[in-house]
């Protein structure tokens, strides 16, 4: 006959193993026939047991879920980053068309100097000369605005930011694209404007992808045209983006900030555009909204706390 | 030789046309795709070569070739890039005489029309 104090070392035991990480740790119960302990006592350490195996399992489930929201994790800062080089991709690309047509300018002339010199042709050449001015200033633009991009890009503290500017400056590197696929944008910005505080990478980052969505939204549409409209209200800047493409279905308007979500094809989007933007918009305590809007057409709304003056 | 020369830019037209005018060429302007189709169609059979840009408002250079080879017209084209290579090309291969890439000199226009001459 076993006594119940024989036994208390063993039950002391298992809770030691328990509280130091032990979760294998198991009570030995009498079987059946076997000489054992009080019958509530047994009951007891098959409570006990069942406690630990419990725990056990609950600890195996919850290093599952650490290590999947773990992969998720780097997942997302590998979306994140492929989504920047999706944005980087696409300003080379814009910056390599946007410098090509007035260097295409400069070429000809040039190659044209030394015929209309042997011609005499004063005229021609004052009139090269006036084009050549015009090609140097235009690629000088988007040298600037590129110099802007990357004084910003290695900055990530939060200053004051000229809306307006940021507005004119963001559409400067997709001018010459917006106008060969026949998109006129209309820009009404605010007078007197109260500056906010952000981050200006991020905030030209999410005027960027709107308005490349609202590019792609129009493109090849009768009367294309992107409204970009920056305003005041009370405590807050807005800036409206508002294209005349085929709008956001009802049923779609929930799911377009959802990650991964897109209606472009596969390379063109990668469905991160919108959340990614929200997100940057929380972080500056403001909103993106999708407007319920007539007519068709896309019209978000960013909305940024106005820094007091 | 009698030439089509597609290009949304002015100034480069303008120049593209005295350039090639020096060396006795007829060269006919199109802004445009739709431009370069109308210009075209107004004498189907008149020009030699046809250059054009690719990326231009209303209609493209590729999709004006593409109406061009469509309606059965066998006219050498160059296409005028900022940013296809060549390798990208997917469309049949005999379809475009050569790439032009931006910035391009008159003189390689020279060149390219010199060989449609010599294998005409």
């Amino acid at each position: 006959m076993t006594h119940v104090a024989d036994r208390y070392d063993e039950l002391l035991s298992l809770i030691h193993a328990l509280a130091s990480g032990d979760l294998a740790f198991r009570l030995r119960v009498p079987k059946a026939g076997e000489p054992g302990v009080h019958d509530d006592l047994e009951a007891v350490f098959l409570g006990l047991n069942m406690l630990a195996e419990e725990l056990e399992a609950t600890t195996v489930r919850r290093d599952a879920y650490q290590t999947a929201l773990d992969e998720l994790q780097r997942t997302q800062a590998q979306l994140v980053q492929s989504a920047k080089l999706a944005a980087l991709g696409e300003l080379a690309a814009g910056v390599g068309h946007e410098m090509n047509q007035p260097l295409q300018v400069i070429c000809n002339h040039i190659e044209e100097l030394p015929h209309l010199v042997e011609e005499r042709d004063h005229e021609e050449i004052l009139r090269s000369a006036d084009e050549m001015q015009d090609a140097v200033g235009r690629a000088s633009e988007v040298i600037r605005q590129l110099r802007t991009f990357a004084r910003d890009a290695v900055r990530s503290e939060r200053e004051h930011i000229d809306v307006g500017a940021m507005v004119h400056d963001s559409l400067v590197l997709f001018r010459e694209d917006l106008r060969v696929r026949g998109i006129e944008v209309i820009l009404d910005l605010a007078d007197d404007l109260p500056p906010i505080h952000g981050n200006p990478i991020e905030v030209q980052q999410v005027i960027t992808n709107l308005v490349l969505n609202a590019r792609d939204a129009v493109t090849g549409r009768e009367n294309a045209t992107i409204t970009l409209r920056t305003s005041v209200e009370p405590g807050a800047v807005l800036i409206d983006i508002q294209d005349t493409g085929p709008g956001v279905l009802p049923e779609l308007r929930k799911q377009i900030f959802n990650p991964f979500f897109t209606s472009k094809s596969e390379e063109n989007g990668t469905g991160l555009g919108l959340t990614i933007s929200e997100q940057i918009m929380r972080r500056h305590g403001g909103t993106l909204t999708l407007r319920n809007n007539e007519p068709p057409g896309a019209h978000f709304t960013l909305r940024f706390p106005a820094e007091a003056p | 030789m009698k030439l089509l020369f597609v290009d949304d830019e002015a100034p480069i037209r303008r120049i593209v046309q005295r350039g090639l005018g020096r060396s006795g060429h007829e060269v006919i302007l199109a802004a445009d795709g739709e431009e370069a189709w109308e210009q075209f169609c107004a004498a189907p059979h008149s020009f030699d070569i046809v250059f054009t840009d690719i990326r231009m408002p209303r209609l493209d250079g590729v999709s004006f070739l593409r109406r061009l080879r469509a309606a059965g017209h066998e006219v050498p084209c160059v296409l005028i890039t900022g940013h296809l290579p060549k390798e990208q090309w997917t469309e049949e291969p005999g379809d475009v005489l050569a790439f032009l890439e931006k910035p391009f000199r008159i003189t390689r226009m020279l060149e390219i029309i010199e060989q449609i001459a010599e294998s005409a």
